[in-house]
């Protein structure tokens, strides 16, 4: 199974309707989906017209792709773009996009004190992280920006979609948090509460700064008082309906049950970020109390 | 190249340093996160997370212990320093392991970094990051002084004694 990184949240439709509250079952899902997805070209089997939609939800028993779908490349397919998006979104440059995705990866790999932060982590806890190996640049499908795969332990960073070094480094961070998880804790993909917990900790420790809080609605210039959880369930619930397609109802019961153990564990990074400040250089400055070296 | 005022850098004063000495941060570090605390996108900051301002007085209180140790190596003050310290990590550490979600691991996962599949193995071969890599091994064997060292064998992964768990 692959753990499906960035799906953008739609802000809530309707102003007044908070968090958690009952929401009509047949319009809940589609509000964590930011476009409708493109038609598969591989694999064949599945035909999408939302990323949430009752098919995959009633499949998913019999279906274990588990997310394969949209990233054809982890299996050995290829993304083939059509001529609309060849010749103006230039997708299909593969060779071009997944060296400068590269690239970043590298200078990420240098120079960002938040990756460095999480690989001394990883090192120490007995799980070294090799560039090549763990790291590899595909092609997605667009709804996603990156993704961590288990079953090869390595990070996928969407070369056609994440094109800047500051999105890749978001990316790695957000997947090496759950590497992380993955290397010192009996982290169970497949249970819907470890999945949710992780997330939770990803998005609490590199999303949700104020201004994406408002772009997905959970917050607004006369409402920022505790609104970053609400931020931070949100997006864990979003996640949880794209990972396994089930009801946001059910992923918002799911988040509501592990939130406060999980909300509150900021390892390896210890503190909640702020966008635009020098809180991670800082955090990487004190990696060695808690033996990250 | 050790001032006046700055007494405690003096070689006759590491001997009277307490054994967990290596807790304390510089006297730069805590004014900053003094400076963060209190300024108003900070203060934002707290607000929009736990909706309230933070209490500030602890790291105001870091900042004059750690230049009265640096001036005066006043070890009352570096006693203070890591108590507040121990405090702080103590308090970062019960909320990770308050998470009872999952258990933890006694080791790393079995086959950490084991072999890819073909495809994938092929694509990391020719891609830039295994070149890129594989040349900064190569800067790294070269000594300072030109040599060639032999290559070293591959280290087997250890978690480090004194990692959180």
């Amino acid at each position: 199974m692959i753990i499906r990184e960035t799906v953008s949240c739609e802000a809530m439709p309707q102003s007044d309707e908070k968090y958690g509250s009952e929401v009509p079952q047949d319009s809940d899902k589609d509000k964590c989906v930011k476009s409708e997805p493109h038609d598969l070209k591989t694999p064949p089997a599945e035909k999408k017209t939302g990323a949430g939609d009752d098919k995959r939800a009633s499949d998913n028993s019999a279906k274990v792709d588990y997310g394969y779908d949209l990233y054809p490349e982890r299996q050995g397919g290829k993304y083939k773009p059509s001529v609309w998006e060849h010749f103006f979104l230039h997708e299909g440059e593969n060779l071009s996009d997944q060296i400068t995705c590269e690239k970043n990866v590298y200078n990420c790999f240098k120079k960002s004190h938040g990756v460095k932060l999480m690989l001394a982590a990883l090192k120490a806890s007995g799980c070294p992280v090799d560039m090549s190996r763990n790291v590899s640049c595909e092609t997605c499908e667009h709804i996603v920006t990156g993704g961590y795969d288990p079953s090869t332990n390595q990070i996928v960073v969407c070369q056609n979609v994440a094109r800047k070094e500051n999105v890749v480094q978001g990316i790695l961070v957000h997947e090496l948090i759950h590497m992380f998880d993955f290397c010192t804790k009996k982290v169970n993909f497949a249970n819907l509460e470890h999945l949710a917990c992780t997330e939770i900790r990803a998005a609490n420790l590199t999303h949700c700064s104020y201004i994406s809080s408002i772009m997905q609605g959970d917050s607004s210039p006369i409402n920022i008082k505790r609104t970053h959880q609400e931020c931070v369930k949100n997006k864990a619930a979003c996640s949880l309906v794209a990972a396994r397609g089930i009801s946001k109802r059910e992923a918002v019961r799911i988040v509501d049950l592990v939130f406060p153990q999980c909300y509150g564990d900021l390892e390896p990074i210890g503190r909640r970020v702020r966008r635009n400040s020098d809180d991670i250089r800082r955090a990487y400055l004190e990696r060695h109390k808690y033996g990250y070296v | 190249m050790a001032t006046e005022t700055d007494i405690a850098t003096e070689v006759s004063h590491f001997e009277s340093l307490p054994a967990e000495a290596w807790l304390v941060r510089s006297c730069e570090q805590f004014e900053a996160e003094l400076k963060e605390c209190r300024r108003p996108k900070g203060r934002f900051h707290q607000y929009f997370i736990h909706g309230e301002l933070a209490d500030c007085s602890q790291w105001r209180e870091d900042v004059a212990n750690c230049y009265r140790w640096r001036r005066k190596a006043d070890p009352e003050a570096m006693a203070a320093l890591v108590e507040s310290e121990r405090a702080r990590r103590d308090a970062r550490l019960a909320a990770h392991r308050a998470n009872t979600v999952w258990e933890s691991r006694p080791a790393p996962p079995d086959g950490w970094n084991g072999p890819l599949p073909e495809h994938l193995e092929r694509k990391r071969q020719d891609s830039f990051l295994h070149r890129m890599q594989t040349e900064d091994a190569a800067r790294e064997r070269e000594g300072s002084d030109g040599a060639t060292a032999p290559p070293q064998p591959p280290e087997t992964p250890q978690r480090a004694q004194c990692v959180v768990q």
